[in-house]
């Protein structure tokens, strides 16, 4: 056989076997997630970054006819009325705007914001109805430095209730310095002046003070649809259960009879919720193994509180990079059904989505199909669902997406 | 009258015989090395047309990729006067709306028919392979078939230039582990090449 030939024989044959080694699978098909792949729009308030941008947090805003969504994106806090897609940067007292947060009472609205101060400490500042108002710094406690506002969601994983504000002793660097806590709920009234916010702080929920919690509070939820019954902290190592009464919290307790893990993520789901869950119970997903567990909650908010596993939804996770997920959110697609899982490993984020089968026997998450590839880039920070059911998804560098109505994601 | 009767039919035999003895030569001369175990090697350079995505079950959708580019290489060799055998490695990039480079790398064992109407070639050929198709973290390997049809201008034995057209059909399969079957496709591309062709 010709020597020319013979060599074309071997690149045509051999040669792909030694590249089909090398093969490596995205979190979709690549032609799949091309035909979904959207146009990232720069120039829209993030600016010309808006795909390598972090948000943190969100919240929402009804100003007179206009409602709107506020964002904190990198060091900044951005708005853009529902459904503009057109973001725009709104000055606050301090750089470096860390969390947002807004109750309402009535029919108006009570604006919170985690940011630095003049004393380039941080500080919690607040504002009245339109955010564009003047803020006005919440004194609280001296020596503490407000870090976040965590959103309490109601059992249906996505209304927010209220916000624990989370704080660190100044100067502190270690764990036991995120010891003193605090609950911001809507109040029966709404103060005539941003003067008495701090009214709005419920001191006697100031709880575990001194007994160094060990880490921050990660987030919280309620077991019912509205401030009622009982509030599950999760800090990391520990939950926390504690009732609800008078619209504070009562003493919290680390809930007993958990599986040993660091946790990453957790959310009460409410019977007949979203994920196709039996009954009503707690998701925990840790922070280390990819395991994801479901279970019922007896005495909760009492020193006799105990965890009963159900089932243990997710075994040992991995990513497409064969990495153990960090789970670090859930959410609950706008779609209505399906809970989505948050995770990220080396800077690689990945959100998985879908129903359980009932009762839950399965140890996988059935993966759906998702809007772009690119979210496979980098971390996933939070879920936020607006009240017409935007569901918004925020990220560590990769901006923020939204899920459009017929379920894929694209970037704002 | 008679030798001028004579003369005038042997002009006639010169005028009718010389044509087609130069076109003979000219025909000898332009395939001259296109004999069995010549070989050709075949540089294309032009445009590449994301068509449209395909599912096994039929529907179509767009590509979202913006008009690419490709370069190839193809050697092949003559098994007779008319048909060669051989390989082709391309480079195939295009552009994602946000801006992403889509880069594929079809290698095919391809055969190819040329129909010679001197002093033309059209070619048609058929390539079957491996598609490496790589977009941002994932890389994929896929079969492909690759019709193709041409016409070349044979400038003298060595050259031949002229246009060619490659449709790509890359079969891009998952079978449910870690990617569902769902997001199989079959991505239709095609690429029109300005080419040369040196015959050796």
């Amino acid at each position: 056989m010709n020597k020319t030939l013979q060599t074309l024989l071997w690149i045509a044959f051999v040669l792909p076997l030694i590249f089909l080694s090398s093969c490596t699978y995205g979190s979709q098909g690549i032609f799949y997630g091309l035909e979904h792949e959207t146009k990232i729009t720069t120039g829209n308030g993030f600016g010309s970054n808006s795909q390598y941008i972090s948000i943190s947090s969100m919240a929402q805003d009804t100003v007179g006819a206009t409602t709107y969504y506020l964002a904190t994106g990198g060091a900044g806090l951005f708005y853009e009325p529902v459904g503009a897609d057109s973001w725009t940067q709104v000055s606050l007292p301090g750089p470096r705007v860390g969390s947002i947060g807004a109750l309402t009472s009535g029919s108006t609205t009570l604006l919170f914001a985690v940011t630095g101060d003049d004393n380039d400490n941080n500080a919690l500042y607040a504002t009245v109805g339109d955010f564009r108002s003047p803020w006005t710094k919440v004194a609280i406690t001296n020596g503490e430095n407000p870090i976040s506002l965590v959103p309490v969601l109601a059992n249906d994983v996505k209304t927010v209730l209220a916000y624990i504000l989370v704080t660190q002793l100044t100067g502190g660097t270690d764990a036991g310095s995120y010891e003193n806590f605090y609950l911001l709920t809507p109040a029966a009234s709404v103060p005539a002046t941003t003067g008495t916010f701090y009214s709005l702080l419920n001191t006697s929920s100031n709880f575990v003070a001194g007994n160094g919690v060990g880490y921050p509070i990660l987030a919280a939820s309620c077991d019912q649809a509205s401030f009622t019954g009982n509030v599950y902290l999760m800090s990391g190592t520990n939950v926390w259960t504690a009732s609800v009464s008078g619209g504070g919290l009562g003493t919290p307790y680390i809930l007993a009879g958990l599986p040993s893990q660091i946790w990453g993520a957790m959310a009460y789901v409410g019977a007949g919720g979203p994920g196709g869950l039996p009954s009503a119970g707690l998701l925990l997903g840790d922070a280390e193994q990819g395991n994801l567990y479901f279970g019922s909650v007896s005495n909760p908010g009492t020193s006799t509180d105990s965890w009963t596993q159900i089932s243990q939804l997710v075994s040992s996770a991995r990513n497409s990079y064969s990495m153990v997920f960090h789970f670090n959110s859930i959410g609950v697609s706008r779609l209505g059904s399906a809970l989505f899982l948050g995770s990220v490993k080396s800077g690689m984020g990945q959100i998985q989505g879908g129903a359980f089968t009932a009762p839950p026997t399965s140890t996988t998450v059935s993966t759906s199909s998702w809007g772009s590839t690119l979210l496979e880039s980098n971390g996933i920070q939070m879920f936020f669902t607006g009240t017409n059911g935007d569901l918004f998804l925020g990220t560590n560098g990769y901006g923020l997406w939204i899920q459009a109505s017929d379920g894929s994601f694209s970037l704002q | 009258m008679k030798k001028s009767l004579l003369t005038c039919l042997f002009s006639f035999l010169v005028l009718s015989i010389l044509p087609s003895s130069a076109w003979a030569e000219t025909q000898a001369y332009l395939y001259d090395h296109r004999l069995p175990g010549d070989r050709s090697l075949t540089l294309e350079i032009g445009p590449t047309f994301p068509l449209f995505f395909q599912q096994f079950s039929g529907p179509t959708a767009s590509t979202n990729l913006s008009v690419g580019a490709n370069l190839g290489l193809d050697i092949d060799i003559y098994m007779t006067e008319n048909f060669r055998l051989g390989g082709e490695l391309r480079g195939i990039a295009a552009v994602s709306p946000n801006n992403n480079v889509l880069f594929m790398v079809p290698l095919t064992f391809k055969a190819t028919y040329d129909f010679n109407f001197s002093p033309f070639t059209v070619p048609v050929g058929l390539g079957a392979g491996a598609c490496f198709t790589n977009y941002l973290s994932a890389t994929n390997i896929e079969p492909i078939l690759t019709p193709s049809v041409g016409a070349y201008w044979n400038v003298n034995s060595s050259w031949s230039v002229g246009l060619n057209l490659d449709y790509l059909l890359d079969f891009q399969l998952y079978f449910g582990n870690p990617i569902p079957s769902s997001e199989s496709r079959i991505g239709n591309f095609l690429e029109t090449d300005a080419s040369a062709i040196y015959h050796f």
